[in-house]
């Protein structure tokens, strides 16, 4: 893990995206690429499509899980929600993409 | 419990594969009408337009999708069952094809098992017996000779006395009794000899009565046997009533005070017990009766701490005793298991799997035809992005389908023929199998063939696959206009036709040529087998008297009024026994395989064979040494047209010798070969000194039917000695009956498999042939439409297959000219083969080449 592949990172932020908006609520697909794109603007840009693989690979990881369920207009919807390694993973997560941006910071601050 | 959930999740995913590839579907279009509805919703565009940029902002679906088959965890296995479903449905699309691959890897997978399950049995036998892994055999190895001292009753006291680590340590003596019962019926028992701890040792409860107690041990006890099931139920029809009978045990008697349950024949075959009395103050060290030894490893002691333990006192042994204990070492193996055996065991399995992996190598260039004729489907996936090592898989899962039908057909194949074949060998090696024996499958073979499936299918689809996907497959979609680039197949399966047709032509009649050779020879069907009785001879504790024994037995039976003519045999000719390395004495760099036989000098009188050249046998020759007399077609072999009479042969192997000494022939033998009927043919024969062998056979010439004469000769034969038995007494005829019943089903079996690949390969070079030319069928068409004569263009499909063939003949005649080049017989079956294949050739061009002529040009221009 210690060299991240560009699409790894370009995952990795797509995956801490995911696992964010879940943190908020239970979420379908769809739903989770409109929160998505609303905070990022240009993660899913390339397609939506993408979202989907991400989704099982975070769900087989036992980070999130899904069930059925209906939404507002009464369609039948994947809902997916965050398990407690999911929280877990999260707040890692976010602990070492702020310890990032701080470094960052600092760094840009002295420079 | 994260992983807990992530394992759950991993299941459900891998096993609800249907679940989970509706739900992919259900999920990317509910992705899809809702994000239509929203543009419609907030960018006011028609609903057409709405959905057409909703699916341009998804992306690819198919390629999401084949990205998530390909994470769905295990991915080959959750696609597994779609490519099975492919599989299945390629086998009914490609029947004859099909059918010649299984039988071809059925019949590879028959003999890989049959041969698996028969080391198995041999080598690693599972004994049936309480706790079967703590039970242990010790042996008293000779480092010099190789083998294990059986005469140790001396360190079997020391040792039974001493070691800890070894419970119930017990003998047992193999002796055969004669039994003869209250009623007068009689019959020849494997038994033991054994220690009074060898009932604790092995936990088994009679089934009647009692075992052998410590009070039956005693000198002065009275003597006591227990009754295997077997021969309780054949000489006593099962009758309870067996317990207590006092019988008669060679020249002893003993009562019977138990009778075992069913399966029971510890330590080996064994079907009565008797206490073993001998004890080894009365013998020298390494002498006295042979014995086998027998225990269980003590609670909480491993094989090793055993082993260390009586290594520690065998050195102290052959420090004690050097002169005869200097080469003796302790050993401890497992039960069945001589640890020396096992790895040379498993490495006689290779062939059988290399054979597998010839024919899946086989198989796999037929299916690459087929593989070929589906890279348009191979690219599309492909290019939708499915990866490489997805398509692979699938072509591997679809062989499976294959390689697992073969496999059940296989071991269904060798579940039956094998326990024909274990029965057949335990006839002709006259003896009983051992009580672990069982020649139904194990669960390891099982196994064991899975595995060899799995390895066919990886060859069978891999290789194939590997071709089919390896260049860029994007370049290889169909394009409308452009004729499909194709796969390079045309060279590449003129090579394989070629080695096919030379391989079948090579190969097969030589298989057939072996499975004739296999057939049992009748004989001589004017050779009177039926008129002869034998049997053999065998002694107990005789020591030096035997040779005397015997030839006191063999004079009282001979003087009989009902036996007309009496002779004896080292072995029984015409049962299979080993060949032995002879020397010729003019020509020492020439080693012959032979059987030899010692024979009485009126052997060749009695079975009505002559003395074509030089003399007979007589009294002197017994007395005095080196004398042989031969076959007259094994002296034609050896020596050509020239007399075989005054060369000399010496046996260079013998143990115990520098080779053994020379023997003069001084006889050449005709029609001995006629009596020895089962097709084993024995090449020398030998003066016949009773005293020389364990046990001799006896023919004999009988005035009326002989099986009539059987009990009379038995209780002649046991009344002169008590040391003296006789095992196997029946017609001649009965106990050829079972040898040449197993040379008929070898040489059976021998071409039927030779058939299945004589089949194979002409249906394999059937479907490449007709292959090639419906692939030309486009190219045909066009020339008939644009008004090419169709004889030319026949004629022009003909040649450029007969070229192949043609070339594949001679190659496989070249081949096997070396072999059968001075036989008319191989010269017949190379030529019909070689036939045969040009027809089936000829015929594989016929269809193809028909409905391509019929074919419209409009048709053939959009074929692709």
């Amino acid at each position: 893990m210690a060299t991240r592949s560009h699409t790894d990172a370009l995952r990795g932020s797509l995956d801490l995206l995911v696992l964010k908006t879940l943190s908020l609520e239970p979420m379908h697909g769809w739903g989770i690429s409109q929160r998505v794109q609303q905070i990022s603007a240009g993660v899913l840009e390339v397609n939506q499509g993408s979202l989907y693989p991400a989704l099982q690979r975070l769900e087989k990881e036992g980070l999130i899980t899904s069930d059925w369920g209906t939404t507002e207009n009464n369609r039948r919807a994947r809902y997916y929600e965050l398990t407690g390694a999911g929280r877990r993973a999260l707040g890692e997560e976010l602990e070492s993409w702020r310890r990032f941006s701080a470094g960052l910071e600092a760094v840009l601050q002295t420079g | 419990m994260s992983w807990l959930e992530a394992i759950r999740t991993r299941l459900r995913l891998l096993f609800a594969r249907g679940a989970a590839e509706s739900r992919m579907e259900e999920e990317i279009r509910f992705h899809i009408e809702e994000e239509s509805e929203r543009l419609v919703r907030e960018e006011g565009l028609d609903p057409r337009e709405a959905r057409r940029r909703a699916l341009v902002a998804f992306g690819g679906v198919e390629k999401t999708k084949e990205e998530m088959r390909d994470g769905r965890g295990l991915a080959w296995l959750s696609g597994l069952r779609l490519d099975l479903k492919l599989g299945a449905r390629m086998i009914l699309k490609y029947p004859v094809l099909t059918l010649a691959s299984v039988l071809a890897l059925a019949v590879a997978v028959t003999m890989a098992a049959s041969w698996f399950e028969f080391m198995t049995d041999m080598v690693r036998p599972s004994l049936p017996l309480p706790e079967p892994d703590r039970i242990v055999q010790v042996r008293n190895l000779d480092l010099e000779a190789g083998y294990s001292e059986p005469r140790s009753l001396h360190d079997f006291e020391t040792w039974r006395d001493e070691v800890r680590s070894i419970e119930d340590l017990s003998a047992a003596g193999y002796v055969d009794y004669n039994l003869i019962a209250e009623d007068g019926r009689f019959g020849t028992l494997r038994g033991g000899s054994i220690t009074p701890s060898f009932f604790r040792f092995t936990r088994v409860q009679p089934l009647l009565g009692r075992t052998l107690t410590d009070a039956d041990f005693d000198d002065d006890a009275a003597p006591a046997a227990v009754l295997g099931h077997s021969a309780w139920q054949r000489l006593f029809d099962g009758d309870p009533s067996a317990v207590g009978q006092t019988v008669r045990l060679g020249a002893d008697f003993a009562t019977i005070v138990g009778v075992m349950p069913d399966g029971f024949a510890a330590p080996v075959n064994q079907e009565i017990w008797t206490p073993l009395r001998e004890r080894a103050l009365n013998y020298a060290r390494r002498e006295g009766p042979e014995i086998g030894m027998f225990g269980r490893l003590g609670p909480g002691f491993t094989l090793g701490e055993a082993r260390a333990e009586l290594a520690v006192i065998g050195q102290r042994t052959t420090a004690e005793f050097p002169e005869t204990h200097e080469q003796l070492r302790p050993d401890v193996v497992l039960f069945g298991r001589g640890s020396d055996m096992a790895a040379p065991a498993a490495l006689l399995n290779i062939p059988f799997v290399l054979f597998l992996l010839v024919v899946s190598a086989n198989v796999a260039t037929l299916l690459f035809a087929r593989t070929a004729s589906r890279e348009s489907e191979i690219a599309l996936r492909s290019a939708l992005g499915a990866s490489r090592r997805r398509l692979v898989l699938q072509l591997i899962a679809e062989s499976l389908v294959l390689t697992a039908v073969a496999a059940a057909l296989g071991l269904a194949a060798a579940a039956w023929g094998l326990g024909v074949i274990m029965d057949l060998f335990w006839e002709v090696q006259q003896e009983r199998p051992p009580f672990w024996f069982d020649s139904a499958l194990s669960a390891t073979t099982v196994l064991y063939v899975a595995g060899l499936a799995l390895l066919g299918a990886v060859i069978i689809g891999g290789i194939p696959g590997l071709r089919a996907t390896r260049r860029q497959l994007r370049d290889r979609l169909p394009q409308p206009g452009a004729g499909g680039a194709g796969m390079r197949f045309g060279s590449m399966a003129t090579g394989v036709i070629i080695v096919q047709v030379a391989l079948c032509v090579a190969f097969t009649p030589l298989a057939i040529m072996r499975g004739l050779e296999l057939l049992p020879e009748q004989g001589d069907s004017d050779f009177p087998a039926g008129d002869f009785l034998s049997g053999r001879l065998t002694q107990q504790g005789l020591g030096q008297r035997a040779g005397e024994v015997f030839d006191e037995v063999h004079r009282r039976v001979a003087a009989e009024p009902y036996v007309m003519a009496a002779t004896r045999a080292s072995r029984l000719p015409g049962v299979n026994h080993a060949k032995e390395a002879v020397e010729i004495d003019e020509d020492s760099a020439r080693i012959i395989e032979t059987r030899w036989v010692a024979v009485d000098p009126n052997f060749f009188d009695v079975l009505e064979a002559r003395i074509s050249s030089g003399r007979a046998f007589n009294q002197g020759d017994v007395a005095g040494t080196g004398v042989a007399i031969v076959d007259e077609g094994w002296a034609e072999e050896v020596f050509g047209g020239r007399s075989a009479l005054g060369q000399r042969i010496r046996y260079p192997t013998r143990a115990g010798e520098k080779g053994s000494a020379w023997y003069e022939i001084v006889g050449v033998a005709t029609g001995a070969d006629r009596a020895v009927g089962a097709g084993s043919p024995v090449g020398i024969f030998h003066p016949l000194r009773p005293e020389e062998h364990g046990s001799v056979h006896m023919y004999l010439r009988t005035a009326g039917p002989p099986a009539a004469t059987a009990p009379q000769v038995h209780a002649l034969v046991t009344s002169v000695d008590p040391g003296v038995g006789v095992v196997d007494l029946q017609p001649l005829a009965e106990t050829w009956r079972p040898i040449q019943r197993s040379g008929a089903f070898f040489a059976f079996g021998f071409s039927v498999v030779a058939l299945i690949i004589l089949l194979f390969a002409l249906i394999g070079i059937y479907a490449l042939m007709s292959f090639i030319v419906a692939r030309r069928a486009r190219e045909i068409g066009i020339r008939a439409a644009l008004g090419a004569d169709p004889r030319r263009i026949v004629v022009s499909i003909f040649s450029r297959a007969m070229t192949q063939i043609g070339l594949g003949v001679v190659a496989g005649a070249a081949l096997v000219s070396l072999t059968v080049a001075d036989s008319p017989e191989g010269i017949r079956l190379v030529a019909g083969v070689a036939l045969s294949v040009v027809a089936v050739g000829l015929l594989a061009c016929v269809l193809p080449a028909t409905r391509a002529l019929r074919i419209q040009p409009t048709e053939a221009l959009r074929a692709e």
